[in-house]
């Protein structure tokens, strides 16, 4: 089985994480632009980490045989930054026009605060106007107040709950999500957010349809094989193969797929079908051991 | 016949009617770039799609013949069609503010606008003019960005001085890319690059790892005209070698 995993800060993670993914068989990801753990001073690092997303970063997946795509935006958190965000929203436009880019996102609230609901409403706006899909992040204080005005955001502003994927649901917010016509996210944690028992009840109970895992690893504790471990528990738990394939694969591909963009040929890409023999010691990400040689049909 | 002429030629035997048009078009309003030229350029592989270049022989010949060194076989459409349109805005505009509009793009551009930038630079109006930017390219980790600049592109064997040269020669090595790909080595092959060579086969021998066979290309005596001085990493020396090169 291949998996996507729509959401994961592949720049906090080291090639061993790459490796790992790649062997567990993820194919797919999908690295969503958001806050480093401490407060950025300047729009240029923004705009360079926006750059990383879609150049380096991507390259760095490619090597593993993994396609990698991103989404922008300036986060909930920083959104509260006065100094910067006008600065940041004026630079996006450059950047949501790039191949790799299938959303805006992360937005959303943090503290639920009037500047991050001011910057939350303009992306929306941008979104329409790049026509993109949005990831919106959902706070994980005051969770279920957070998801309530940000579905009522979507609402006011006129956005399609089909291209919003709203994401880190809990057992309180995945109701309304899906009720409102939303794709649901739920980020598979070791020891918060969400966990695979608690995921495989949820498909349980609400079915498959719009719903997407992802391990949303990043530079805390978080665990980047979360997709191929909750599919596993699922199985286990008697969730057919057709079920689980449409979570982690069908749904991230359908939903990201509204960009235009989700390109999963396998032409023209670096990497991709790659034989690491070209590419061996001295290489960017390699040091010396043995090359791994894998061609398009994952001989 | 100009280059952009014969790009045009080659890419209508490729595009649909609408792509190829819409190229024209944006050909056409290159000379007054701003926020429209980013966009077209960005959006191009969308508008003119994106598939294998394959030339004939006729077409190769046809672009040896006017005068191109290197080779387009790692080009696709999309890659000959933004050249073809930073070719026209170079035509189009004062080197300074086609210099500033490069670098702006460059510095915006994803991996694949980036290589097209750097597969651009042998058929620019002034390509010396664009020095700084080929030789930051070279410092890349990603290594299609550094194949587009090093290997089948003849702007290096021109352009590029001594030093910065024998980097990227190296580096080539390091990266596990087939020396032969890149361009009039010989031409610029050098003592010091020999030199350079040798150090590096004894640190992998030393290192029990295994050294490309293609470093042979590298040990051989310097081809003809090249810099025959001890020292070569004096940068009046390969200026002055550089100059007398092109003459």
């Amino acid at each position: 089985m291949k998996f996507f995993d729509p959401h994961i800060h592949m720049t906090s993670r080291t090639t061993d994480d790459y490796q790992a993914m790649a062997e567990a068989g993820i194919t797919c990801v999908i690295e969503p632009a958001f806050w480093l753990g401490q407060p950025r001073t300047s729009a240029g690092s923004f705009e360079d980490y926006f750059r990383s997303l879609i150049g380096w970063e991507r390259f760095r997946a490619s090597q593993f045989g993994i396609r990698h795509f991103c989404t922008l935006a300036l986060n909930p958190k920083e959104a509260n930054d006065p100094r910067l965000a006008d600065e940041v929203i004026d630079i996006l436009p450059r950047y949501l026009g790039k191949d790799g880019v299938v959303a805006v996102g992360e937005i959303g609230f943090d503290d639920m605060t009037p500047e991050e609901h001011n910057y939350f409403a303009q992306q929306l706006v941008l979104a329409q106007r790049f026509d993109l899909p949005v990831l919106v992040h959902t706070p994980h204080r005051d969770k279920k107040r957070g998801t309530e005005r940000s579905l009522a955001l979507l609402r006011e502003v006129g956005f399609p709950a089909g291209r919003t994927l709203i994401d880190h649901n809990t057992e309180q917010t995945l109701s309304s999500v899906l009720d409102a016509g939303c794709w649901a996210g739920h980020s598979i944690y070791p020891n918060t957010k969400m966990d695979e028992h608690r995921m495989v009840a949820l498909v349980k109970k609400y079915g498959p349809e719009r719903i997407l895992i992802n391990s949303a690893a990043d530079w805390g504790v978080s665990d980047p094989l979360k997709v191929p471990k909750t599919a596993a528990q699922m199985r286990e738990a008697g969730i057919s193969d057709a079920d689980i394939t449409k979570i982690v694969w069908e749904n991230p591909v359908a939903f990201f797929s509204q960009s235009g963009r989700l390109d999963l040929s396998n032409e023209d890409v670096p990497g991709i079908g790659v034989d690491q023999r070209e590419l061996f010691e001295g290489n960017s990400v390699l040091r010396g051991q043995e090359p791994v040689v894998r061609n398009r049909d994952g001989v | 016949m100009p280059f952009v002429d014969l790009f045009l030629e080659i890419l209508a035997e490729r595009l649909e009617p609408i792509g190829e048009s819409w190229l024209r078009t944006k050909m056409r309003e290159a000379c007054h770039p701003a926020e429209a030229f980013h966009l077209a350029y960005e959006d191009l592989p969308r508008c003119v799609g994106r598939r294998p270049l394959a030339l004939s022989p006729f077409e190769t010949e046809r672009l040896a013949h006017a005068g191109f060194e290197g080779s387009m076989s790692c080009w696709c459409t999309d890659d000959m069609a933004r050249v073809a349109l930073l070719t026209s805005a170079a035509e189009g505009l004062r080197e300074a503010e086609f210099g500033s509009l490069l670098t702006r793009i460059y510095d915006r551009g994803d991996n694949r606008e980036r290589q097209a930038i750097l597969r651009s630079l042998p058929f620019l109006p002034t390509p010396e003019a664009h020095l700084g930017l080929a030789v930051l390219a070279c410092r890349t980790h990603v290594v299609p960005i550094f194949e587009a600049i090093a290997c089948e592109n003849g702007y290096p064997a021109r352009q590029f001085p001594d030093p910065a040269f024998n980097q990227m020669v190296l580096k080539t090595m390091f990266l596990g890319l087939r020396v032969p790909r890149i361009v009039r080595l010989k031409e610029r092959s050098t003592k010091e690059l020999a030199r350079m060579a040798r150090d590096f086969e004894e640190e992998r021998r030393a290192a029990h790892r295994p050294v490309p066979e293609d470093i042979e290309l590298l040990l051989e005596s310097p081809g003809p005209g090249a810099n025959t001085n001890e020292d070569s990493t004096d940068r009046k020396d390969a200026s002055a070698n550089l100059e007398e090169r092109r003459r």
